[in-house]
C-alpha cells in the first residue's frame, strides 16, 4: 500500500512537471509572438 | 594607355589599385567599410579550389569574396593617389563630468577583434569566444566594479561599421543608439585590433559622431609590440581625443588601467577628418527638416547617414515631416548633377584621416609587405589548408576524421559509463523487494535515463573538435572552400559554419545564421540547418547501428555515421536548392569574410564547451527525460493483469500462477552469468526440472509481454499502429516515436524502457540490442529487418521533431509561417522516404 503511494506521487508529480514545462513552453511561445513583428528598428 | 579593370580579372599573385567601386549601394558600401577605397592598393592572393571566392589583401589583412563583388571593383596599375600632405583638424573633445555615475558601457569592435575575451576579462565570466568573424550574435550582460561602483558590461556582436546590414550588426547599432530596452549607454570601450590598425578606426570615425563617451583598447597589443607595428599610444590619443589603453586580454595586461580610464571617456564634439564642403552644405540643408525631439542621436550624424543612405535602421518618415524626404531626395540630385558621390566620400574622407594617423603613429619601419609572424605562419598553412587540390582532401579528411572519431573514441568511454551505470543501478535495486517501486527504478528510471546518459561521451567528443577547429581559425577557411558548393544550392559560405554547429545543436546554429546579411540567405539557412545531424540524433543513430550493424568494426560503423551526417548535408542542399529557386527565389548572395589568423587552439576553451554542452545533456536527461520515462513507464506498467488473466496464460502452458512464481522464487539467484553446471545445481537443490524451468520462463515472458501489450501506452501504440504500419514499425516504435518529439533521445529511453519491462531483459544495453533483434511481429516474423532499421535512420535523419527548434525558428524568422511549413515539410519528406525505403527494401 505504501509503496503504491510512494509510487504514484512520483508518478503524479512527473507528469505534472511535464505539464509545466508544456504550458511554459506555450506561454513563451505567446511571449514571442507578441515581441517579433518588426523588423526594422525604428524604435517601436 | 590607361589600363582599366576589374579585380575579378587579376590573377592570383598580382597587384595593382582601386580606382573606382560600382555595383549596388549596400555592397559597394560595405566593400569600401572594408578598406577597399579609391587608391588602395589590393593583391590577390589565391582562387579557391573551384575557382571562386577569391582570397585578396587589402590594408595588410586577407578577406575573401565572390568573383561577382569584385567585378564591381575596378582596377588599374597606372592609377595615382592624391599625394597631398594631409592636414589635421585638432579634435575638441568634452571630458566625462566627473561626477556623473557611469552605469553602462558597451564594448564595440569590429568581428573577432577581442571584445568576448576583453568582457570575460572585465566582469570574470566565460562567454564562449572564438576564432572565427561572428562568433557573439547577441548582447551579453555582466557586471564589474570599477571604483566601488558596479558597472554593466555590455558585450555586443562585432561590426565593421555603424550601417548594419546583418542583424548581428543591427544589435549592436540598436544598442549604441539606445533603441534596445537596456539602453542608453554611458560609454563605450571600442576595441581596435592593434595589429589592423586602420580599419578598425573607421568604426570609432562612426562611433565619434553620435557624441558617446569613448575609451579605445588596443587589443593584441603584444602581437603587434613583438611583430614591431604597435602605434604610438600618444599619437593616437591626441588625434582621436579620447583615452587609449593597449591590453592583453588573455593575460590581464592593461585591464585595470582600462577600468580606470572609463571614468575618463571622452566625448568628441566636432569630426577630426575633412569633410567635401558640398556634402556639409547639403548635411546643413538636410538638418533643418529633422525633428530633433525624434532623434536619438546628434542631429548632423543623422542628417549625414539619412543623405548618404547609409542606415537600413533610419527611415526620414521618423524624423520629420514629408519636407524631410523631399529635401534628402534635392539634395542627392543636386550632388548627382555636380559628380559627387556622398557615400564614397564620407568613407573615403574618413579612410584619408585614417590612413595620414597610422602614417604618424605606427613605427616608421613597420614591414607594410606582411605585417607580423601570424600573417605569415597563416600564409603558409593556408598554402596548404586552401589549395587547389590539398585544400578540398585536407576537407574531407578533417571532417571525416571528426565524425569517426566520434564513434572510435567514444566506445570505451561508453563501456565504461555502462558499466557504472549496471553497478550502481544494481547496488540501489538490491535493497527492494519486487514490487512497483523496484520495477519504477529498475524498468523506468535506471533503464530509461541511464540508456541516454551513457551518450555523454559521443556529446562530449563531437563538441570538443567542433570547439577546437571554432578557435584554430579554420573555420573561415571551410567557409571560403564550401562557399562554391554552397553557392550551387543557393546558399554562401557563411552558411557553412551555421550548418557545422547545427552538428551539436541546431539551435546555436539557427542563431548564427544573424551573421548571414540577406533576409533570403539567411532564411535558406535556417530552414535547412534542422537537417544536419544534431547530438540528440546520435544516440539514436548510435541505438540503430549497433544493434543492426553489430558485427561491423568500430571504424565501418563510424563510417555509417559519417554516411548519415552526408544524408542530412545532402537532403539540406536540396531542400536549399528547391527553396532558392521558389520561395526565396533572388539575386546571387554576397560572401564578403575576413579570414582570421590561425592560432593555437586554446584547450581549455575548448573544455568550458565540452562541460557546458555535457552537462546541458545531462540536465536534460535529468529532468525532461526522467520525468518523461517515469510517466512512460507508468503507462508501459499500468495497469497490472489480475490474477485470472496471469492464470489464464499459465494454464494455456499446462502450469499454474503459483508454480510458476515458486519456479521463479527458488531460481532468482540464476542469472545471465550463470553457468550450465551452477543452473543445474540450483534447479537439483530445489528438485525443478529443466522442463519445468523452462516453462516458468515462458510464462514470466508471456506475462510480460501481455502485460505491455494492454498497457495504457499499449493501448495508445496500437492506436497509431496502422498510420505507421506503411514504414515497417509497430505499436513500440510507434510509442518511441511520439516520445522523440518531445526529445530525439526519448526514443532510446523508450525502447530501453519498453524492453525491459516487456522482454523481461535486464536494463544492460547487450540485452537491449539481443532483445530487439530477437523481437516479432504477431506473424511470428522479425520486427527489426534491415529495411525497417535503414527506414527507421532515415526517418530520424529527416523528421523535424525538437521543440525547441520550432520554438527558435519562430523567434528568428518573425512568423509562424516558416517553422510550421519546416515541420510539415520535414515529417512528411521523412514519411514518404522511410516508407519507400520500406517497402522496397523489403520487396526485393
Amino acid at each position: 500500500m505504501i509503496e503504491n503511494i510512494i509510487v504514484w506521487s512520483i508518478v503524479a508529480t512527473a507528469a505534472g512537471s511535464l505539464l509545466w514545462k508544456l504550458y511554459r513552453f506555450v506561454r513563451s511561445m505567446k511571449k514571442v509572438s507578441g515581441k517579433q513583428g518588426c523588423d526594422k528598428d525604428c524604435g517601436c | 594607355m590607361v589600363d582599366i579593370r576589374s579585380l575579378a580579372d587579376l590573377q592570383p599573385g598580382n597587384n595593382s589599385i582601386i580606382s573606382a567601386i560600382n555595383g549596388p549601394e549596400h555592397i559597394r558600401r560595405r566593400l569600401m567599410e572594408m578598406g577597399l577605397v579609391v587608391g588602395q592598393a589590393v593583391s590577390v592572393l589565391r582562387r579557391a579550389p573551384l575557382g571562386d571566392p577569391i582570397e585578396i589583401v587589402v590594408m595588410h589583412y586577407h578577406v575573401t569574396l565572390r568573383l561577382d563583388q569584385a567585378s564591381f571593383i575596378s582596377i588599374d596599375d597606372n592609377f595615382t593617389p592624391d599625394q597631398q600632405q594631409y592636414e589635421f583638424i585638432s579634435t575638441q573633445t568634452q571630458a566625462q563630468v566627473p561626477t556623473q555615475k557611469i552605469e553602462k558601457v558597451a564594448i564595440l569592435g569590429n568581428p573577432n577583434s577581442g571584445k568576448t575575451t576583453l568582457f570575460n576579462a572585465l566582469t570574470g565570466l566565460r562567454q564562449k569566444v572564438g576564432n572565427y568573424p561572428g562568433i557573439t550574435v547577441e548582447r551579453k550582460i555582466g557586471y564589474c566594479r570599477i571604483n566601488n561602483n558596479e558597472i554593466s558590461i555590455i558585450d555586443l556582436p562585432g561590426t565593421y561599421s555603424l550601417s548594419p546590414q546583418s542583424p548581428d550588426e543591427r544589435i549592436a547599432v540598436q544598442v549604441l543608439r539606445g533603441q534596445r530596452q537596456d539602453t542608453p549607454i554611458d560609454a563605450v570601450i571600442i576595441v581596435i585590433d592593434a595589429c589592423n590598425l586602420a580599419r578598425n578606426l573607421l568604426l570609432f570615425s562612426q562611433c565619434a559622431e553620435l557624441q558617446i563617451p569613448i575609451v579605445i583598447a588596443l587589443s593584441m597589443s603584444d602581437l603587434a609590440a613583438r611583430d614591431g607595428i604597435l602605434a604610438d599610444h600618444a599619437i593616437l590619443r591626441e588625434h582621436c581625443g579620447v583615452p587609449v589603453v593597449a591590453i592583453n586580454a588573455h593575460n590581464g595586461d592593461g585591464i585595470e588601467e582600462l577600468k580606470s580610464a572609463i571614468a575618463r571617456a571622452a566625448t568628441i564634439t566636432n569630426t577630426p577628418w575633412h569633410q567635401h564642403q558640398r556634402i556639409d552644405e547639403a548635411i546643413a540643408a538636410v538638418g533643418q527638416y529633422i525633428d530633433p525631439e525624434k532623434i536619438r542621436i546628434p542631429l548632423t550624424s543623422a542628417a549625414r547617414r539619412l543623405l548618404t543612405t547609409a542606415d537600413p535602421l533610419l527611415d526620414a518618415r521618423n524624423y520629420g515631416d514629408h519636407n524631410l524626404s523631399t529635401a534628402i531626395e534635392n539634395e542627392q540630385k543636386k550632388l548627382a548633377a555636380d559628380n559627387i558621390d556622398p557615400c564614397q566620400h564620407d568613407i573615403h574622407s574618413r579612410y584619408q584621416w585614417i590612413e595620414a594617423l597610422c602614417a604618424l603613429a605606427l613605427p616608421k619601419n613597420a614591414n607594410n609587405s606582411s605585417r607580423s609572424n601570424l600573417d605569415r605562419v597563416s600564409l603558409r598553412i593556408d598554402n596548404f589548408l586552401v589549395h587547389r587540390v590539398w585544400g578540398l582532401i585536407s576537407f574531407v579528411c578533417i571532417m571525416a576524421m571528426v565524425f569517426i572519431s566520434v564513434f572510435y573514441l567514444a566506445t570505451p568511454v561508453m563501456d565504461f559509463f555502462v558499466s557504472v551505470i549496471e553497478l550502481c543501478g544494481g547496488v540501489i535495486i538490491s535493497g527492494l523487494n519486487d514490487g512497483p517501486l523496484k520495477a519504477l527504478i529498475e524498468d523506468g528510471i535506471i533503464a530509461g535515463v541511464g540508456g541516454v546518459i551513457v551518450f555523454v561521451p559521443q556529446i562530449a567528443i563531437l563538441t570538443f573538435f567542433l570547439a577546437l577547429l571554432e578557435d584554430s581559425g579554420y573555420l573561415a577557411r571551410a567557409s571560403f572552400l564550401m562557399d562554391r558548393l554552397l553557392a550551387a544550392s543557393g546558399l554562401h559560405g557563411k552558411s557553412f559554419v551555421p550548418l557545422l554547429g547545427s552538428h551539436a545543436c541546431a539551435i546555436p546554429g539557427i542563431m548564427a545564421t544573424r551573421s548571414i546579411e540577406h533576409r533570403r540567405d539567411r532564411l535558406a539557412t535556417i530552414l535547412v540547418a534542422p537537417f544536419m545531424a544534431c547530438a540528440a540524433r546520435l544516440p539514436v543513430y548510435y541505438l540503430l547501428i549497433t544493434v543492426f550493424f553489430f558485427d561491423y568494426s568500430s571504424l565501418q560503423q563510424g563510417l555509417i555515421l559519417l554516411v548519415l551526417y552526408f544524408f542530412g548535408i545532402i537532403l539540406a542542399v536540396c531542400t536549399a536548392f528547391i527553396a532558392k529557386k521558389t520561395a526565396l527565389k533572388g539575386p546571387s548572395p554576397t560572401f564578403i569574410l575576413e579570414f582570421p589568423p590561425y592560432k593555437i587552439p586554446a584547450w581549455n576553451q575548448a573544455l568550458r564547451i565540452v562541460y557546458r554542452n555535457s552537462k546541458m545533456f545531462v540536465k536534460k536527461a535529468g529532468t525532461i527525460i526522467l520525468t518523461f520515462c517515469i510517466c512512460l513507464w507508468a503507462a508501459l506498467y499500468y495497469p497490472q493483469l489480475t490474477p485470472q488473466e496471469q492464470e489464464d496464460i499459465a494454464k494455456t502452458h499446462h502450469t499454474t500462477t503459483i508454480s510458476v512464481e515458486n519456479i521463479l522464487n527458488n531460481t532468482s539467484s540464476i542469472n545471465d552469468d550463470s553457468s550450465a553446471s551452477e543452473i543445474n545445481s540450483v534447479l537439483t537443490a530445489h528438485t525443478i526440472s529443466q522442463e519445468q524451468y523452462s516453462t516458468a520462463h515462458s510464462v514470466a515472458a508471456a506475462w510480460s509481454a501481455h502485460q505491455v501489450q494492454n498497457s495504457f501506452a499499449g493501448d495508445f501504440g496500437h492506436f497509431i499502429e496502422p498510420a505507421i504500419e506503411p514504414m515497417g514499425y509497430d505499436w513500440k516504435i510507434g510509442i518511441g516515436l511520439t516520445g522523440a518529439f518531445a526529445a530525439r533521445e526519448v526514443f532510446v529511453a523508450t525502447m530501453g524502457t519498453v524492453y525491459s519491462i516487456g522482454d523481461d531483459t535486464t536494463e544492460d544495453s547487450e540485452s537491449l540490442h539481443a532483445a530487439m533483434r530477437a523481437d516479432t511481429r504477431a506473424d511470428g516474423s522479425l520486427l527489426w529487418t534491415t529495411p525497417m532499421a535503414i527506414g527507421l535512420l532515415a526517418f530520424f535523419a529527416i523528421a523535424m521533431q525538437c521543440i525547441s527548434t520550432v520554438a527558435v525558428v519562430r523567434q528568428e524568422t518573425g512568423t509562424w509561417t516558416w517553422p510550421l511549413y519546416q515541420l510539415l515539410y520535414m515529417n512528411t519528406l521523412a514519411y514518404i522516404i522511410a516508407t519507400l525505403i520500406y517497402q522496397i527494401g523489403s520487396a526485393l
